[in-house]
Formats: C-alpha cells, structure tokens, sequence
C-alpha cells in the first residue's frame, strides 16, 4: 500500500465562508408621509370633481325647476276653469235637489252678506245664499257631495301594481265563481281550496261582490 | 280644433291633457281630483257666461320642450296671471288672465306646428316632434336631450334676433320681480 488518491467524494455543497443571518429590510419607497399626501391628493381631486358634479347636478335641477314653473301658469288657467266649472254645476245640482224647498239657495260660500265678521246679520229667511264664511277672502269649499248613484263617481282604483290578482280579469273571473259555489258545497273541502286560493279569498268579501272592476273593465 | 278651421290642417295629434273642459266633453279625464272614495267625474259643461277658449291640448313631454319658449313668448300674459293670482285665491276672479294666457300658448304652438316663425317650409314641426319624442324616451331628463334640443332651439331662433344663448340673461335681468303695474 502506498500513496492513495482521492475519488469523487460526497462533500458538502458549496457555501458562502460567511452566512446572512442578521435582519435586513431596506428602505425603499415612498415615505408615509409621502402615501399619505398621494392619499389625500387623490382624494382632494376626487372631491373636486364631486363638486364639480354637485354644481352642474345643481344646475340641471334648477334648469328642471324652471321649465316646471314656466308653465305654471298655463297648468294653472286650465284647472281654474275646470274648478269653476265643476263647481258651478255642483251648485245648480243641490238648487235642483232642493228645488221644493221654498227657503232654500245653494250656498256659496263667497256671497256677500250684510255686514263681515262680528257685524255680520245672518238672513233667517235666507232670502238670498248665505254664505258658511263672514268673510271677503275667498274660501274653498272642503266638502262636496256626489250621490252614490249617480254614475260620476269612479270606485278608487288604489292598486296600480299588478293586475294578475285583481279582481276579474277572465281567468279570476272563473275562479272567483269556482269559490263561490265551493262555499256552497261541503265544509271539509273548503280548506284545501282555500288554502290553494289563499290570495283570492280577499277579494270575494262583501265589499267587491257584485261590483264592476274599474282596472279591467275601463272603457 | 276651431282655431286652425280656416288654415293648412296639417296639425298631428299630440294627445290632449284637460279635453273635457269647456265645450268638449266627449273626452273622460279620470284623473283630475284625488278624492278618497273615488274619481268624480262631471261631464256638464261650462256655463254660457265664461267665454270659451280652445284648450291647448298637450302632453307633458311637447311643454316640456317648449316650457322656456313660452316663458319667453308668454311673459306678459304669464306674469299678468301670476299677479292676479297673488291677490286672490278665487278662481273666478282670474279667468280673464287665464284665458290670455292659454290663447298665448295657443298661438305658440300653432306657430311652431305651422312653422310660421320661420319661413322654411321644409321643416315644419319635425325639430320639436323630435326633441319631445326624445324626451319621452328618456324620462323627460332634459340633459339628455341636448342634440335634439340644440336642432330644435336652432330651428327656433333661426334668422331672430331675440336668440338668448350666448348672452347673459339671467343676471341682467331687468325686473326679475314682476312688480304690480298700476
């Protein structure tokens, strides 16, 4: 045996003589006070164009606004004559109701009476209208009677939603009697209808029976 | 409508808002008075002692449109109106002014159907039709109506000197109160 050399070894690899084990952050970037000045600039430009905004919403609305009021006026003359109208022919109606009573004259409540407020003479005779007010300022009348009957007055047509579930259209029509002859029948069926037509059990209470539908049926 | 009788009748039909007052009561307006119980409708007609004047007849989105036209076409009548309605709530008291001023409207859309503002026969009405049209569509937003309002308003102003666009007027108003004129 004599002098030996040495092979391809399992060694270890390959390393640094000195290792990085110390903490190391560098510090790059922006400093916080720089973020928050970006921050708040962007959001400064942001409000800016807000406001910018605001304004010219501003200026839309107001543009809306007066459009409305220019044509006050003209909204307004049409319903003063239909007002006048309307009431007019009220009055000429309670004169026809009460033609037979001799003392009797439609009030109006703008007719000028003897004498205003405390000094105002109320007519026993009632010779001539008597006015509800002892005023000059003029007063609109809060109540005015319609006779039920008398085919000016439309029912209030309060649901403007869906029509599936009022009253009858064609298809409710036939289900609305269906439950109209199932009351009739036995009691012990009535539950799993009614549970079925829960919706339609409302309606064919006392207050619609009978009556026209003015959704479905308007001319 | 009676007013156009003796005249090109080439008028469209925008739909009417009030028909059924005055002398007109072939029409059923159902939505004029909230009452609790129901609609009242009245049919009778006016009584012989108010004069008639023919209603204007139209829908929202054609006055819309022409809302600052009538301001400015209207002022007198309007203001007029507005005066005597501060003194009174009567409405019978202000029948007269009200009359004025929807036969001033009157006059304004008849001259804007029948293009007698500018003597272009070419375009009669189309400009107007367009931008109402327009705002129909779109909610009645003004501001998104501009390019018809625009061909419009250049319609409208063509060859006119009274064209305030461009000019200040709101701030040099002269009266921006109308004051009682006695």
């Amino acid at each position: 045996m004599g002098s030996y050399t040495l092979g391809v070894q399992d060694q270890p690899p390959l390393m640094p003589q000195t290792i990085a084990y110390t903490r190391y952050f560098p510090r790059r970037g922006p400093s916080g006070a720089v973020v928050f000045l970006g921050v708040f600039a962007t959001m400064g430009l942001g409000f800016y164009y807000v406001g910018l905004n605001n304004a010219e919403r501003r200026e839309l609305r107001r543009e809306k606004a007066w459009t409305r009021i220019s044509l006050v006026p003209l909204l307004q003359a049409e319903t003063d004559r239909d007002v006048v109208r309307r009431l007019a022919s009220a009055r000429a109606k309670e004169s026809s109701i009460m033609q037979e009573k001799q003392d009797w004259a439609a009030v109006d409540l703008k007719e000028p009476v003897k004498g205003i407020k405390r000094y105002g003479v109320y007519d026993e005779t009632r010779q001539h209208a008597t006015p509800v007010y002892y005023t000059d300022r003029y007063v609109a009348p809060t109540y005015l009677f319609v006779p039920r009957e008398s085919g000016e007055l439309l029912p209030a047509q309060w649901w403007r939603g869906s029509k599936f579930f009022t009253l009858n259209p064609p298809y409710h029509n036939r289900s609305i009697k269906r439950v109209e002859e199932f009351v009739a029948s036995d009691i012990h069926e009535r539950f799993l209808f009614i549970s079925l037509l829960s919706r339609i059990c409302f309606i064919c209470s006392a207050d619609w029976k009978g009556k026209a539908d003015p959704i479905n049926e308007e001319k | 409508m009676e007013m156009t009788k003796n005249e090109d009748n080439d008028e469209v039909d925008y739909g009417t808002a009030n028909n059924n007052v005055g002398r007109d009561n072939q029409t059923l307006n159902r939505w004029l008075a909230i009452f609790v119980d129901g609609l009242w409708v009245d049919k009778t007609p006016m009584p012989d002692s108010i004069p008639h004047v023919p209603e204007v007849g139209l829908t929202s989105a054609p006055l819309e449109s022409m809302a600052f036209h009538f301001a400015q076409y209207c002022k007198p009548y309007s203001e007029d109106f507005m005066l005597c309605k501060n003194g009174t709530q009567d409405p019978e008291k202000c029948l007269k002014e009200g009359r004025r001023v929807t036969r001033c409207a009157l006059d304004l859309k008849i001259d804007i159907i029948l293009n007698r503002i500018n003597k272009l026969k070419a375009n009669c009405d189309e400009e107007w039709k367009k931008h109402w049209e327009c705002l129909d569509v779109k909610n009645h937003n003004l501001w998104q109506c501009r390019n018809q309002e625009k061909a419009f308003n250049d319609w409208y102003y063509k060859d006119d000197t009274r064209d305030p666009r461009g000019s200040d007027t709101c701030s040099l108003e002269e009266e921006p109160v109308p004051q009682v004129k006695i």
